[in-house]
């Protein structure tokens, strides 16, 4: 199906960079950052990370994003401009021939900041997921990807010639983004955002390092959070259901031809180009397996009752049509089990998932979405700002304590945010003027160090231009 | 400047509007459709969903750069477009454009349509890209090969989808608050309406009299692209201040910029270079000038006192710029006329000497933008005789009438001309002209021959 493709696809981009010439000793991503103290700018909020109110105008930023790519061909898909831009991507700050960059992008960059601080996101899909279920395609949102990822080679420009303001606004624009794919009422749209602002995240890093950098720890506070939400995502995800059992009747008696074209209908979703890869595979076969014992038909009847539909006619519905309504009704609640944990921390929502899956028998419409690598996803973003929070955190300890670290996270004045993943501290501590900072991973990922980031934050007494390196250690 | 680069580019192409040679038609008789109303050529309320058309439009070239600007798949669309109806490989061309054309025909049936520039266009200038025109011209060229396809194959329920989806798009371009994406809607009808005529041709077509005459008149509205145009150069000029004077250096700044645009709309439409700084000084320079310039300032509405205190040279500015303002609405104020009588009282202001006026290369070329639509309309016209024939001779063996006053059904004037279309019938060969311009005469000649 091509939309749990898109959705494995979205779930890959959270594979951070990484610099494989590094001994693999340890199971994490160790993000080096070497960092001067600095105090917080006055007034506080002079930095945003995200569009001020007074910087909107009235509109659509999705259609505006759209806009960047057209007549822009050559920029976004040349395979010159795009192995360029690759290249621009991975390469040590310093190395970026960042005069050359000035005005990267150009007019396609400045309307994706126009389109950012536009007050009205309306991605116009509501209507074809209504009518056209999970076959509707969503290449308005993959297609942002390439815009972030040129943003991503803008900012670092800015960051590489010291240009902060400019930087901040690519930063708002890219967070801007981000916050408006969460609003795409798709899982899909909202992982991309959080991809978005993943991407966000490298640049920023090599930013704080830059002698001069302006303290971001209020403006890391001021972020909502979660940054990205996956709210409308999984609103969205009832709708994709619904056009699927649109021709299921749950009225009146359906027909033998109702029913054939209705279990076509579904074998094309269910399975590869439409046909089981073996016997016993489709859904003939497993409404057949079903219909032939009496005692499970009668308790799907008597489920179908109970869940409201008129007894009389129940009685009075073909065998396939009463075991295919059970199915819908079964993965419906299946549906609203996984979705009433959503808003939970993600923790819990881990451990409440893990139950779920326990308990489950196989049923036939398995539509239910990965919520656990969703809320993943998201809290593993959300967890590199609180990171970066305590690093803004540091630099204000330092520049009040001359440019010494805390001994303990609890000496810091102003107030710091609990990991997403644990609803507790992060880990700390200190070796001379090194600190280490560590988050923990949710269970079963200790050994992934995708879910084990090591912030390693050298202090610097002067202000020494400093080198962000990235290194993720296998085990 | 880029969207004076688009306005040219597009007035170059009206010429592709007037096609000089005679079309030459071969039509079969066919009575009107039971119900009349049963195929139409745009989008029926009853199709129509909630949403913004121009957003979708733009979806359709989303990660569909290979189908759309790939270099095989452009020169192929060229090759689709202008061979022989009975040359295309059908079979190759069935779905043409998959996902995204079918993503064009969901667009044009939403019932709005917001372009996202309004504001812009107020503050931006001259300067403002509208960029999304350019991809448009070649969704419209996509649009149109799955036209011709649908009717090679005869598939007239799909080809009326795909005319509907097309006539759509160029009334949606006509609500665009730019005259160049006005023209692209009139360029975008036109090439639908000669698909349409291939489509006439086939045996089995319905009769599409009571479609074509359902159709709104403008079909392509030019009134928010005008509009636009206002708004553009009131941006581009508002820097020009009339309420204070202004500095040596927000002068020079002003004059920077438009000499820039100046300089650009002289040289893409083929005109001489000219230094805009030069004749302003030899303006400014000259008392007499000046106070001219300050009189009809103050006879405008300035206050006299105010004036006295500004340099010469933003008096002179200020005095074009009134001058322009005054021509332009002499030009603009004819849009709504019908095409006979807007050629009559405008024939002088098109005329005026543009070296007079500093800004005269920036006025709006009304009489050009207006024959253009009067002239798509008279395409249509043309359309409704013929089918209006084609109905005359299926309730009469087959044959034309003598006069056109024969036809039962009401008839359209040549709208550029005002007056009936000139009509001779020779056998089985009926011949209608029409006049590209109202002063003109019969420069569009269509010769439709009834076969039984």
């Amino acid at each position: 199906m091509c939309r749990t493709l898109l959705c494995c696809t979205a779930l890959t981009v959270f594979l951070w960079p990484c610099r494989a010439d590094q001994p693999a000793s340890n199971p994490e991503t160790l993000i080096r950052l070497s960092v001067a103290p600095a105090p917080a700018p006055k007034p506080a909020l002079r930095y945003l990370l995200l569009p001020d109110l007074r910087e909107m105008n009235p509109g659509n930023p999705i259609h505006n994003y759209l806009k960047c790519f057209m007549e822009q061909q050559k920029f976004f898909f040349d395979k010159e401009a795009f192995q360029r831009r690759d290249k621009l991507l991975a390469m040590p700050l310093k190395e970026l021939p960042a005069q050359e960059l000035q005005d990267y992008g150009g007019f396609a960059l400045r309307q994706a900041d126009w389109a950012a601080r536009l007050d009205q996101p309306d991605w116009q899909i509501l209507l074809k997921m209504k009518a056209e279920g999970i076959d509707v395609l969503l290449p308005d949102v993959q297609q942002l990807r390439s815009l972030a990822n040129a943003l991503k080679v803008r900012f670092r420009a800015e960051v590489a010639l010291g240009r902060f303001d400019d930087a901040i606004r690519t930063a708002k624009t890219m967070f801007a983004m981000s916050r408006h794919l969460g609003e795409h009422p798709t899982f899909i749209g909202n992982l991309v955002g959080i991809a978005v602002a993943t991407v966000t995240i490298g640049p920023l890093e090599e930013m704080l390092e830059q002698p001069g950098c302006p303290n971001l720890y209020w403006a890391l506070t001021r972020l909502p959070s979660p940054l990205v939400s996956v709210e409308r995502g999984s609103e969205g995800e009832r709708v994709w259901i619904q056009p699927t059992f649109r021709d299921l009747d749950e009225n009146t008696p359906m027909s033998a031809e109702q029913l054939k074209k209705f279990i076509v209908h579904i074998d094309r979703l269910l399975f590869t180009e439409g046909k089981p890869k073996k016997q016993g595979d489709g859904v003939q076969a497993w409404l057949d397996a079903r219909i032939k014992d009496e005692a499970k038909l009668s308790a799907a009847r008597h489920r179908l009752v109970e869940a409201g539909l008129v007894e009389e006619r129940v009685q009075r519905f073909p065998a396939e049509q009463v075991i295919l309504l059970d199915e819908k009704r079964e993965c419906e609640a299946r549906h609203d089990d996984v979705m009433k944990i959503l808003n939970l921390p993600v923790w819990q929502v881990d451990l409440l998932a893990a139950e779920l899956k326990k308990r489950e028998e196989p049923a036939l419409f398995d539509f239910a979405p990965a919520i656990t690598k969703v809320r993943r996803a998201q809290a593993r973003l959300d967890q590199r700002i609180a990171l970066l929070r305590h690093v803004e955190a540091l630099r204000l300890y330092a520049a009040e304590h001359h440019g010494a670290l805390p001994g303990k996270l609890s000496e810091i004045s102003v107030p710091l945010p609990d990991d997403p993943f644990t609803g507790k501290p992060f880990r700390y501590e200190v070796t001379g003027n090194i600190a280490h900072l560590r988050g923990s991973p949710p269970p079963g990922e200790e050994k992934n160090p995708i879910f084990n980031v090591h912030y390693e934050i050298t202090l610097q007494k002067a202000e020494v231009r400093g080198q962000r390196s990235e290194v993720r250690n296998q085990p | 400047m880029t969207c004076l680069v688009f306005a040219l580019t597009a007035l170059a192409m009206l010429p592709v509007l007037s096609r000089g040679e005679e079309t030459n038609l071969m039509a079969r008789p066919m009575p009107a459709p039971k119900p009349a109303l049963k195929y139409q050529l745009l989008p029926e309320l009853a199709e129509l969903n909630p949403g913004n058309a121009a957003q979708n439009y733009l979806k359709c070239f989303m990660e569909q750069r290979n189908f759309f600007f790939g270099k095989e798949a452009v020169a192929d669309r060229a090759r689709y477009q202008t061979m022989p109806l009975a040359e295309l490989p059908v079979n190759k061309l069935r779905d043409y454009g998959g996902y995204a054309l079918r993503q064009a025909d969901w667009a044009a049936r939403l019932d709005a349509v917001d372009w996202q520039n309004l504001q812009r266009i107020q503050h931006g200038g001259l300067g403002m890209l509208q960029e999304e025109l350019g991809p448009l011209q070649v969704l419209v060229a996509a649009l149109r090969v799955r036209f011709r396809a649908e009717v090679a194959e005869r598939r007239f329920d799909d080809a009326i989808r795909t005319a509907k989806t097309l006539f759509a798009l160029s009334r949606h371009l006509g609500e665009h608050p730019t005259e160049v994406a006005n023209l692209v809607g009139l360029w975008a009808a036109h090439v639908s309406l000669l698909t349409l005529e291939e489509m006439m041709q086939q045996p089995g077509c319905p009769n599409l009299y009571w479609a074509l005459t359902d159709l709104p008149c403008p079909l392509v509205d030019l009134r928010k692209g005008v509009q636009g145009e206002r708004m553009l150069m009131a941006a581009e000029l508002r820097p020009l201040c009339d309420a204070a004077p202004m500095t040596e250096a927000e002068l020079e700044g002003f004059l920077s910029r438009l000499s820039g645009v100046l300089s650009f709309a002289r040289e893409q439409s083929g005109r001489p270079p000219r230094s805009l700084r030069n004749a302003l000084q030899a303006r400014a320079k000259d008392p007499e000038n000046v106070r001219a310039a300050r009189r009809r300032l103050v006879e405008s509405g300035c206050a006299e006192d105010r004036l006295k205190q500004f340099p010469p040279l933003q008096i002179i500015l200020l005095d074009e710029k009134h001058q322009y303002e005054v021509q332009r609405d002499e030009r603009m104020k004819l849009l709504n006329l019908p095409a006979w009588q807007i050629e009559s009282m405008a024939g002088s202001e098109e005329h005026i000497s543009r070296e007079d006026r500093l800004l005269a290369d920036l006025l709006p070329h009304m009489i050009k933008l207006r024959m253009a639509q009067a002239q798509l309309e008279q395409q249509v016209a043309v359309l409704r005789l013929v089918e209006a024939l084609r109905l005359y001779a299926a309730e009469h063996e087959g044959k034309l009438p003598a006069k056109l006053s024969d036809i039962p059904v009401p008839l359209p004037a040549d709208p550029v001309t005002g007056k009936p279309f000139p009509y001779t019938v020779d056998g089985a060969t009926a011949r209608i002209h029409g006049s590209r311009k109202p002063s003109a005469d019969r420069a569009v000649h269509y010769s439709i021959t009834i076969r039984n």
